[in-house]
């Protein structure tokens, strides 16, 4: 058996197991092992070798040092009650247009995103912050939870992102120039979903009615309140790119920043202290342990060869480049449907890696495609969070808006959606949207 | 689907071993969490020092790489009680439920089991480390000193998937982490 037959069996192998609920971790590290043992013919002191060094090997690693601390950043964010401001500075500032206060959870979320890289705890805090205000200012519920749903994966898509630190680790890529990467995708995602609400309110006023206006001295105030959660993304994102801080060092004085801003604005007593470390140790735990299981599978799928055989294999079929890669976009995007962006960064990136790195992209140079082709991979991965049936920014944002039906939610979401899909086209036609900034600054 | 990095559920306790396996795991990642605090207190020092002029400090990678590959195992048994593990149930969601606890079973005691595995291969690696007196290279920190501190990490994960199985094999048990 070759290689690459081996590779696939196991593959096989490990979609079987997930499917019958084992940890994705644990199908990883079965797989892996299996296939080591084939490899080497049943001798298992190759594998057992590998398994020696296989934790701390892994876990450190400067680099992904980062994840912990960008968590503890947005756990910090989360229990210091900084969604609270932003809302607050938001509303006042576009409240009394027309679905104002639906566009202004929406900055909000944006502005949360930029200090917290995980989607669903931004769904989730600005969701506790915005619906009862939503549904106290007359708005839709539809409107409203499917707002904060589709804004909450801007948690995801500003960076800091953990997805993407995922994606720069397992391809060598720089986690600056990724997160720089972003940032303009980031912006045109926000915009999207204002232009979505804008539209929806403008066939159905009532989805979302004006506001009163508020006095200019509260509008400037609410806004000044916010000047630290700014200087926080500019201090991490110059930082990482300016070059005076390392991805690490920059996470390090974000979570120490916003830590501080939540002790002293925020009101973060013990207690909170105490739920942001146990809210870091279970995210950190969770994505530590998929790394360990992914660690081993990808090193024997490297033993296997079977990502550079396919990779070869797509190269000399003589396949057009978008046609490979748009099929590569619809298998996330049916992944989505039963596993969370993590899990699929993890499990297909060495695999679909090799293979874009191999095809031409509009003849674009290798570093430019492998950081265009990590910002494509983290929007579609995130749309997974707000499409049915399992999109868990649904499921989050519903049960905090219990009077809204879910089928209300789910229908909400689609013109957030299509938004999203018109993104992702763009995105694959101009590069440039995303590698403009990073040219620029580089 | 779990809800990843969202804000974990409260452990419930329902009988005395789950109490002192909770604690356990909530000092685990309470010292882990209180480790990531220092070594932010390193880097803050370090960039200040650059700027400054003073330099930065002496093996801050080093110490930051194995300061997180402690801290980050020492999140392991917490994260494996809440069985906050990720996994597909998409495929399972209308199984009947007994069927589900059984498979829910098996799979806690491969998570039991390789956790057991990786935590003896560690303490190996832990041993030819200090045999082979392997130290870093700017601050000669013998490297068998943290391998040697992810063990208690993956044994008390063993453990507490160990007792996550037992829990889910016996139908009159309430699994802990289990949401309401």
């Amino acid at each position: 058996m070759s290689g690459t037959t081996i590779g696939l069996v196991g593959f096989a192998c490990l979609l079987g197991m997930l499917a019958i609920r084992v940890h994705i971790a644990m199908a990883m590290f079965i797989t892996g092992a299996g296939i080591y043992l084939v490899m080497n013919h049943g001798e298992t002191s190759g594998l057992l070798y590998t398994l020696n060094n296989l934790v701390y090997a892994r876990v450190s690693n400067y680099d992904l040092a980062v994840i912990p601390l960008f968590i503890l950043m947005g756990q910090f964010a989360t229990h210091g009650g900084l969604s609270k401001a932003l809302f607050k500075a938001a509303g006042t500032l576009i409240g009394h247009w027309r679905g104002g206060l639906a566009m202004a959870s929406t900055a909000a979320c944006a502005a949360f995103g930029a200090i917290c890289g995980s989607s669903l705890a931004t769904a989730a805090t600005m969701g506790q912050v915005a619906l009862p205000e939503l549904q106290e200012r007359g708005y839709s519920g539809k409107l409203s939870t499917a707002t904060l749903a589709a804004s909450g994966t801007l948690g995801i898509l500003i960076p800091p992102s953990v997805p993407l630190v995922i994606y720069a680790v397992l391809t060598q890529e720089s986690i600056g120039k990724l997160f720089v990467a972003a940032v303009v995708p980031g912006i045109i995602a926000a915009l999207g979903y204002l232009l979505v609400i804008a539209v929806i309110v403008r066939r159905d006023p009532e989805a979302g009615p004006a506001g009163e206006r508020v006095p200019f001295a509260d509008m400037v105030k609410a806004q000044i309140n916010i000047i630290p959660v700014l200087l926080v993304f500019l201090l991490v994102i110059v930082g990482i790119y300016g070059g005076w801080a390392n991805p690490t060092e920059a996470a390090s004085i974000g979570a120490a920043a916003c830590g501080l801003i939540a002790a002293i604005s925020g009101g973060m007593r013990g207690k909170d202290f105490l739920q942001s470390v146990y809210g870091t140790a279970h995210a950190t735990g969770m994505i530590f342990m998929v790394l360990i299981g992914a660690d081993l599978l990808n090193s024997s799928l490297a033993l296997s060869q079977m990502p550079t055989e396919l990779a070869t294999w797509v190269q000399q079929s003589g396949l057009p480049a978008l046609l490979v890669l748009f099929s590569i976009l619809v298998i996330y995007i049916l992944l989505g449907c039963v596993m969370d962006s993590l899990a699929m960064i993890l499990l297909t990136i060495p695999i679909f890696y090799p293979m874009i790195m191999g095809l031409d992209f509009f003849g674009m140079p290798v570093e430019d495609k492998s950081v265009w082709f990590g910002i494509l991979a983290l929007m579609v991965v995130e749309i997974g969070l707000v499409h049915p049936p399992v999109g868990m920014n649904l499921y989050v944002i519903n049960k905090l808006a219990k009077s809204v039906p879910m089928k209300d939610t789910a229908w909400g979401v689609m013109p957030f959606l299509a938004s999203d899909f018109v993104r992702i086209t763009a995105l694959v036609f101009i590069p440039g949207l995303c590698l403009g900034l990073v040219h620029w600054l580089g | 689907m779990q809800d990843p990095m969202g804000i974990p559920h409260e452990l419930v306790e329902h009988d005395p071993v789950e109490h002192y396996l909770i604690a356990a795991g909530k000092a685990m990642a309470i010292s882990g969490g209180l480790l990531f605090v220092a070594l932010i207190a390193m880097s803050l020092v370090s960039i200040v020092g650059r700027k400054l002029g003073f330099g930065s400090v002496t093996g801050d990678i080093e110490l930051m790489q194995a300061g997180t590959a402690v801290a980050a195992t020492a999140f392991l048994p917490y994260c494996t009680l809440l069985g906050e593990h990720i996994k597909v149930d998409f495929f399972t969601e209308n199984m009947a439920d007994s069927l589900k606890r059984t498979i829910d079973g098996v799979a806690e005691l491969l998570l039991a089991a390789i956790a057991a595995v990786l935590a003896w291969r560690t303490v190996l690696s832990t041993l030819s480390a200090r045999d082979s007196q392997e130290v870093t290279t700017l601050v000669s920190l013998p490297v068998w000193i943290p391998t040697g501190l992810l063990v208690p990490g993956l044994v008390l994960m063993a453990v507490c998937a160990l007792y996550r199985a037992y829990a889910t094999f016996h139908p009159n048990k309430k699994v802990p982490g289990v949401r309401k």
